[in-house]
């Protein structure tokens, strides 16, 4: 899903000012600060109970904010039902806890648990849906949540008046006092903080970030889409089980009305002030959601009125949040791999492989389409299409407009599943498999209509190749394991060099979007680069390029040949054509008129009519 | 059997009123692509003005022209007040956001929506208030030996003849033509020499018009309103936005009656506390199974 270009470039024109080098020493600062202010607030003297138990709330809705903020901010997922998976936790909470008396702290993993299957349960059958119709499902998911409650299912969930009576936590100490809370709360705050930020500038980060971006190139470049959304929505929901343990307790109850429509929509906001998918921001966010009603308690009629009014005037003068995520330089990123330990001397072989494998000399074609057809509502967009693409070479494929070039790519790379007929790569059958993992077999592609993702720097477009030859999760990148701090310094180079190939190692750090037309096609080639595969599949690299940067264009196809990169090309330029390609495929309202070397290609009657119209028209 | 009927009727009236404010959705997210989540609560504020137009003023102009006349001078003012809000709202809150993206329009259109609702709560306070029995029509009688009450065929007559003029209007008419393009591609309408504003302009005025008139038949037939009534049928009438087709005309009238229909009777066979529970699994079936609605049609996204 596009998350609003402008947005993003908004965002974009903030971060490409400050990009490069460390990180701003005056951030850091003011980080160091907010922290040690946040540890010393309950003990100001003039701080009494009511202000501390403000900043509990605040906590608890910093941590609110922190889980929508994966599946909202970090994959761009429109999620207006969050607070079903609070109240799952909540509730779970307090069940068990008045039930069988379970100690509070030994059922945090357990609202955790119930939150996160939950979401999964309900989110699975829907992932698939996009932007607003994802929206709808989650504001249903949430009145069915709430509706539930109320409705006291085998009296379990004690009707509207909910369940009262939850002891507090005991943390060696008992936990009963508003200071006590306070410090539970921002302590876990504190932890799952860090491990966000771990997984922000991890594979499985840029892997959400990709999906926001650009939903669709980022499967056809080997991220396993449903895979992310699904596990954002899991975490995001277990992190909100948390809260809602930790407010169960607090209250000492729980009942529906604290689980409206409302409060999803203040977490929506909240993300929405802070920035997107940025973690000090959605902290902002939560801070100014809790104070605001506390300045505004003399007008306790007119409050809610100033909010709208104030979230309002924010879209108008600062849509992109008050602290808008700022993209961090490859330089930031090895500084933060490296850490305080070095890891230890690697062997070579340890890196990611950066060149395809050596060619064989093999008599199969490399990739094999056999009676490839597919229709839409009856027009046949490709009919009984065979195609082989012997490796080491580059084959072209042309034809008019609308000849169904394209949409062979789009079967070819799994976007479409053919009806009938088989697609077999380096002997194996791809059809039918998904995107993702085609490009883990060995294609990878560009498009058309470039689809780069605007808001992330170069190098992490080009990482994104690199995906699909990683295998770090959410653990492994959480724990910073040696493994994936390996494997993740060897992306970083593989990236590189790749954007190095196509001459672009200058921009690693700039944004995507800050390029020219020109560029962006190239780094698109970077990206399908990265993903290290025997055939790429480019879809008119030289669409909107001129003479001379076809003719580079050209010697850059020439020379990943020769590293044994075996290419598939859709081309309109006859002479790109003419100087790279070794077989041409000719196609025509979706069948195959010709296939041959280009000088016996343009001599044949078939084609010269599909370009220039028989003699009777 | 005639409970069946009773619910069907009851079922159409409810409906009706889904119907009018899913309308006002549908064509509104058909050109600006947003969930106008302040429809619901402009609703609500054409419930409260037919309030105070009808508790006030209405005392004495409904004695000079009648009970009937009252309510339709009444709807009238509601329906010129609730669009001049609707259009006020899209200069105010979404023109200028528009460029900064979906998401920041769905915060701003929450701004609004809190904003409306809690006005209303300032006005006129936080609880229910009732229309007085003096200005609703007590006629009733039997249908085909089913009992109906006057002011229950009024909202069915009103209703369906604002919906036929409605589709009407954008079915045949040329600026309707002007609607359906600017929803289709809002840039190459504007490249065809379409004023899109003026379509904006239109369906933010038409949409809660009919909303707010929707709003009033509902105090009226109800009684009682609230502060917070938006809300609940705002997402009711997105519900049945969904049912239907979003973006579509006809299918935001069917959807609404068909939400009307099953609502009344799952609370009438089943479980009246468990209805809206049954609502929304069937939207969330609805969107698994035909995510485009029962008119939309499938748009594949091209690569």
């Amino acid at each position: 899903m596009n998350v609003s270009k402008s947005l993003l470039d908004r965002i974009g024109a903030f971060s490409s000012k400050s990009g490069g080098g460390k990180p701003p020493l005056r951030g850091r600062r003011l980080i160091v600060a907010s922290v040690a202010l946040l540890m010393l607030f309950p003990l100001l003297p003039f701080i009494d109970n009511y202000w501390v138990d403000v900043g509990f709330y605040f906590g608890i809705y910093a941590l609110l904010g922190l889980s929508l903020n994966i599946v909202l901010g970090e994959v761009g997922l429109f999620d207006l039902g969050h607070t079903a998976f609070y109240a799952i936790g909540a509730y779970v909470t307090a069940i068990l806890n008045t039930k069988f008396h379970i100690p509070i702290l030994a059922l945090l993993p357990f609202s955790a648990l119930a939150a996160g299957l939950f979401a999964w349960l309900v989110t699975a059958p829907v992932i698939h849906l996009k932007g607003d119709y994802l929206c709808i499902v989650t504001i249903g998911i949430g009145e069915i949540v709430r509706l539930t409650m109320i409705n006291n299912p085998f009296g379990l969930t004690g009707g509207p008046n909910g369940i009262n009576g939850i002891d507090t936590p005991n943390l060696v100490v008992p936990i009963i006092s508003s200071r006590q809370f306070y410090y539970l709360i921002w302590a876990i705050i504190g932890i799952i903080a860090f491990g966000l930020v771990r997984l922000q500038r991890s594979r499985v980060g840029r892997a959400w970030n990709y999906i926001r971006e650009d939903e669709t190139a980022a499967e056809a470049l080997g991220v396993d889409v449903r895979h992310y959304k699904l596990a954002a929505f899991v975490l995001g929901a277990a992190l909100a089980g948390i809260a809602g343990n930790i407010y169960a307790s607090k209250q000492m109850s729980v009942s529906p009305e604290s689980f409206t429509f409302m409060e999803s929509s203040l977490l929506f906001c909240i993300v929405l002030l802070g920035g997107l998918g940025s973690i000090p921001g959605t902290m902002l966010g939560a801070l100014a959601i809790t104070v605001f009603p506390e300045i505004f308690r003399p007008f306790a009629k007119y409050r809610l009125m100033f909010f709208g009014l104030a979230l309002l005037l924010m879209m108008i003068f600062r849509p992109a949040g008050f602290l808008p995520r700022l993209r961090e330089s490859g330089e930031t990123l090895r500084a933060a791999l490296r850490g305080k330990r070095r890891l230890p001397a690697q062997a070579k072989n340890d890196e990611v492989q950066a060149t395809p494998l050596a060619m064989a000399g093999q008599a199969s074609p490399l990739l094999e389409v056999r009676g490839a057809e597919l229709s839409f509502g009856g027009v046949s967009a490709v009919s009984c299409i065979d195609a082989d693409v012997v490796r080491g070479r580059i084959t072209a494929l042309i034809g008019p407009n609308g000849a169904g070039k394209t949409t062979l790519f789009n079967l070819i790379t799994g976007i479409y599943k053919p009806q009938k007929g088989k697609i077999s790569f380096k002997g194996g059958k791809i059809s039918g498999d998904s995107p993702h993992a085609i490009v883990r077999k060995g294609i990878a592609r560009t498009f058309q209509n470039i689809r780069i993702f605007p808001s992330l720097t170069c190098l992490e477009n080009v990482l994104c190749g690199q995906h699909c030859r990683g295998s770090a999760g959410f653990v492994a990148s959480i724990l910073r394991l040696p493994s994936q701090r390996r494997e993740e310094a060897a992306m970083l180079s593989s990236a590189d060099r790749c954007l190095e190939r196509v001459g672009l190692a200058e921009s690693a750090d700039r944004l995507a979007s800050s390029l020219p037309y020109g560029k962006r096609r190239y780094l698109e080639i970077a990206r399908a680069l990265a993903a290290q595969p025997d055939l790429i599949v480019l879809d008119e690299p030289s669409s909107g390029l001129n003479d001379g940067e076809t003719a580079d264009l050209a010697k850059l196809l020439l020379s990943l040949l020769a590293d044994g990169v075996s290419i598939l090309l859709i081309e309109h330029d006859m002479s790109l054509v003419d100087m790279v390609s070794d077989h041409v495929i000719v196609m025509q309202s979706g069948r195959k008129i010709a296939e041959g070397a280009m000088c016996d290609i343009r001599r044949d009657p078939r084609v010269i009519e599909a370009y220039l119209g028989s003699e009777e028209d | 059997m005639s409970t069946f009927i009773e619910q069907l009727v009851n079922g159409l009236t409810v409906g009706s009123f889904y119907a009018l404010v899913a309308l006002g959705y549908s064509m509104v997210y058909g050109v600006m692509k947003l969930i106008n989540f302040a429809h619901g609560d402009l609703f609500a504020f054409g419930a409260y003005l037919g309030y105070t137009i009808l508790t006030s003023a209405a005392g004495k102009v409904t004695a000079s022209i009648g009970i009937w006349g009252g309510m339709a001078f009444t709807a009238g003012i509601v329906a010129i007040c609730v669009a001049a809000a609707g259009v006020l709202v899209e200069r105010v809150a979404y023109r200028p956001v528009y460029p900064s993206g979906r998401l920041s329009l769905v915060v701003s259109a929450l701004g609004v929506a809190i904003f409306i609702q809690n006005s209303i709560m300032a006005i006129w306070g936080s609880r229910p208030r009732a229309f007085p029995a003096s200005v609703v029509p007590s006629l009733r009688f039997s249908l085909l030996g089913i009992p109906v009450t006057a002011l229950q065929i009024t909202i069915l007559g009103i209703s369906f003849a604002l919906m036929f003029a409605i589709w009407m209007i954008v079915e045949k008419s040329t600026f309707g033509a002007a609607i359906r393009a600017s929803a289709l591609d809002r840039e190459t309408a504007t490249l065809l020499g379409i004023d899109v504003r003026k379509v904006i302009f239109f369906v933010f005025a038409l949409g809660p018009g009919l909303g707010g008139v929707a709003g009033l038949m509902n105090g009226l037939y109800y009684r009682a309103i609230s502060f917070n009534m938006g809300w609940n049928y705002g997402l009711k009438a997105f519900t049945a936005t969904i049912l239907g087709g979003i973006g579509n005309i006809p299918g935001a009238m069917i959807g609404g009656l068909l939400l009307g229909i099953v609502e009344s009777l799952l609370s009438g066979y089943v479980s009246g506390a468990w209805k809206d529970v049954f609502v929304f699994l069937l939207l969330i079936a609805i969107l698994i199974f035909r995510p485009t609605g029962i008119l939309g049609e499938k748009t594949a996204e091209k690569v």
